[in-house]
């Protein structure tokens, strides 16, 4: 018997139950003989899914492509205006309303805009996905900059520090965890916007494809675009906790590892 | 009042004639007259005197305690001290220098470790060197030397969460220590420690100070630590604070722990403890 608190336990017992349901899903499709385009089998899916693969994987790394180019820049941009917000009052009085009001907007609605200002091709989805991403990513950065034990600006403060040996030294440092908290929300948000993006206009991606394949009922096909949407998500969800555990080994666990 | 405040000057006068033959002859440190006051943060609030008139002198490698009742203004104090905060009247003078805004010569050792806890534990040592623009690989022994000291330096490579509150406050010790500074300010260091862990740290900076021989303000809530370690115990009255008395300590040194336990110590201990009580008894 595996003990439960193993890795591998850890890894079987999601497994099995995943397992389970998609076995009680085939039985149930088959037994009440529910209409291929409503809801097809499992196995159905997976056979499509080989059958068709060349043409999903083309279009999963076009997707792929637009999300982690707005993911990219929504990190860039982000920290560089959370950055401004904790540096001046005056920044955070006059930024911080226009972003609460931008943020107000629900993307999805000024999608068919964004795709009429940057056309059909992939720019249009990164800047989608871009705009979704951004708003986490500087509400954390900035909290993470302003929210700071007093006690150690004081300590840098007495030894003449100057403002850039603050962000340097204290603020940057200290933002990093709540950082990679606000990336991790902001790439599945990203890879929405991309696929909002290729809903509204798009000629390539796995949301074209989930519209295409919608329209002419091959409902098993729709499912394999989710399946590798999913697993994209799950991917790059993983891939951002790992960059943060190598990048910040301090920061992991803070009681589990004391020893002393 | 007045007659007060002059039996105070008596005294501060005294003492310095008794330690000028002891210290070396300039003080460290001169408060004169310093008064604070917090602006109202509200438009009806009222503004708030945390400090009224104080005046002390610190002499080169002594030590001072500062004792009072909680939220007397002993934080304030030390701010000040640091330059972190303006005084509203009157001057503080370091070295000689009028302190206007923060001036680099003071290590400052906080309630908590304050540790930053992505630099390992030598990094973090070595964090007023980098912030003062000095030539970092220079001070890199004189770090792990401190380290040794406060034996630690098997942990040098290690990150602050793996120690414990003692190991951390002790890392915090050295850091305030590498830049060789002239003032030494302490507030109340040891008092999230437990009572053994306390007393160690005690001996352990009794030890760091008798080597070098830094000037240590040292606020604390305990009489007994504050007689066990230092020359001098200035007593504060609660809100707004002011200097009600200052004993002198004539306990020989080197100092230990079962000192506490004469006579002597014993006296100084209730003579402390009523100045600071019965102060808070007459207001009640």
């Amino acid at each position: 018997m595996v003990s439960l608190n193993t890795k591998v336990g850890l890894l079987i017992l999601p497994g099995l139950n995943l397992i389970m349901l998609m076995l009680l899903w085939e039985v149930l499709v088959r037994l009440f003989a529910i209409p291929v385009f409503i809801l097809p089998a499992p196995s159905l899916i997976l056979s499509k899914m080989l059958e068709q693969a060349p043409i999903l994987w083309e279009n999963s790394l076009y997707t792929l492509y637009q999300t982690l180019a707005g993911f990219v820049l929504s990190v860039l941009a982000g920290v560089i205006v959370a950055i401004a917000i904790a540096w001046s009052g005056y920044l955070r009085n006059t930024i911080y309303p226009i972003l609460l009001l931008f943020q107000s907007i629900p993307k999805t609605a000024i999608a068919p805009l964004i795709i009429l200002w940057f056309g059909y091709g992939d720019i249009s989805k990164i800047v989608i996905a871009f705009l979704v991403a951004f708003f986490p990513i500087v509400v954390n950065t900035a909290m993470g900059l302003m929210d700071v034990d007093d006690n150690m600006l004081d300590l840098v403060r007495s030894l003449k520090c100057d403002r850039f040996q603050e962000f340097q030294y204290i603020r940057l440092p200290n933002a990093l965890p709540a950082l990679f908290s606000g990336a991790k929300v902001a790439i599945t948000l990203a890879i929405i916007g991309a696929v909002i993006g290729e809903f509204v206009g798009a000629s390539n991606g796995l949301g074209y494809l989930i519209l295409l394949y919608t329209s002419s009922l091959q409902t098993a096909l729709v499912f394999s675009c989710l399946v590798i949407l999913s697993l994209q998500g799950i991917v790059l969800f993983y891939s951002i906790e790992y960059i943060e555990k190598l990048a910040l080994p301090w920061s992991r666990n803070e009681n589990s590892n004391k020893i002393y | 009042m007045k007659i007060q405040i002059r039996s105070i000057n008596l005294t501060y006068r005294y003492l310095c004639c008794c330690m000028a033959f002891k210290l070396e002859d300039l003080p460290v440190i001169e408060v004169r007259q310093v008064r604070k006051v917090y602006p109202s943060r509200s438009r009806h609030g009222q503004s708030i005197l945390a400090i009224e008139n104080i005046t002390f002198d610190v002499m080169k490698g002594e030590f001072v305690s500062i004792v009072g009742p909680s939220g007397c203004g002993k934080s304030t104090l030390l701010r000040m001290l640091a330059g972190l905060l303006e005084v509203t009247e009157g001057e503080i003078r370091v070295n000689g220098k009028s302190v206007c805004g923060p001036y680099g010569d003071i290590g400052i050792v906080f309630q908590t470790p304050t540790l930053l806890k992505w630099r390992s534990v030598k990094d973090n040592v070595l964090l007023p060197i980098e912030v003062l623009r000095r030539s970092r690989h220079e001070f890199v022994g004189r770090a792990e030397e401190l380290l040794r000291m406060v034996g630690l330096w098997d942990f040098r490579n290690e990150y602050p969460f793996v120690l414990s509150g003692g190991m951390q406050q002790r890392v915090a010790l050295c850091r305030a220590l590498i830049h060789d500074p002239s003032l030494l300010v302490m507030d109340e260091p040891f008092a999230a420690l437990d009572a053994l862990t306390r007393e160690e740290m005690n001996m352990e900076l009794l030890k760091l100070w008798t080597e070098r021989r830094k000037t240590i303000i040292f606020i604390t809530h305990s009489i007994s630590e504050a007689i066990l370690l230092s020359d001098r115990v200035i007593v504060l009255s609660s809100r707004p604070a002011t200097i009600d008395s200052i004993f002198s300590i004539d306990l020989p040194r080197p100092r230990t722990t079962d000192m506490q336990y004469l006579d002597s110590f014993q006296n100084y201990s209730s003579m402390i403890h009523e100045r600071i009580y019965l102060k808070q008894r007459s207001n009640i």
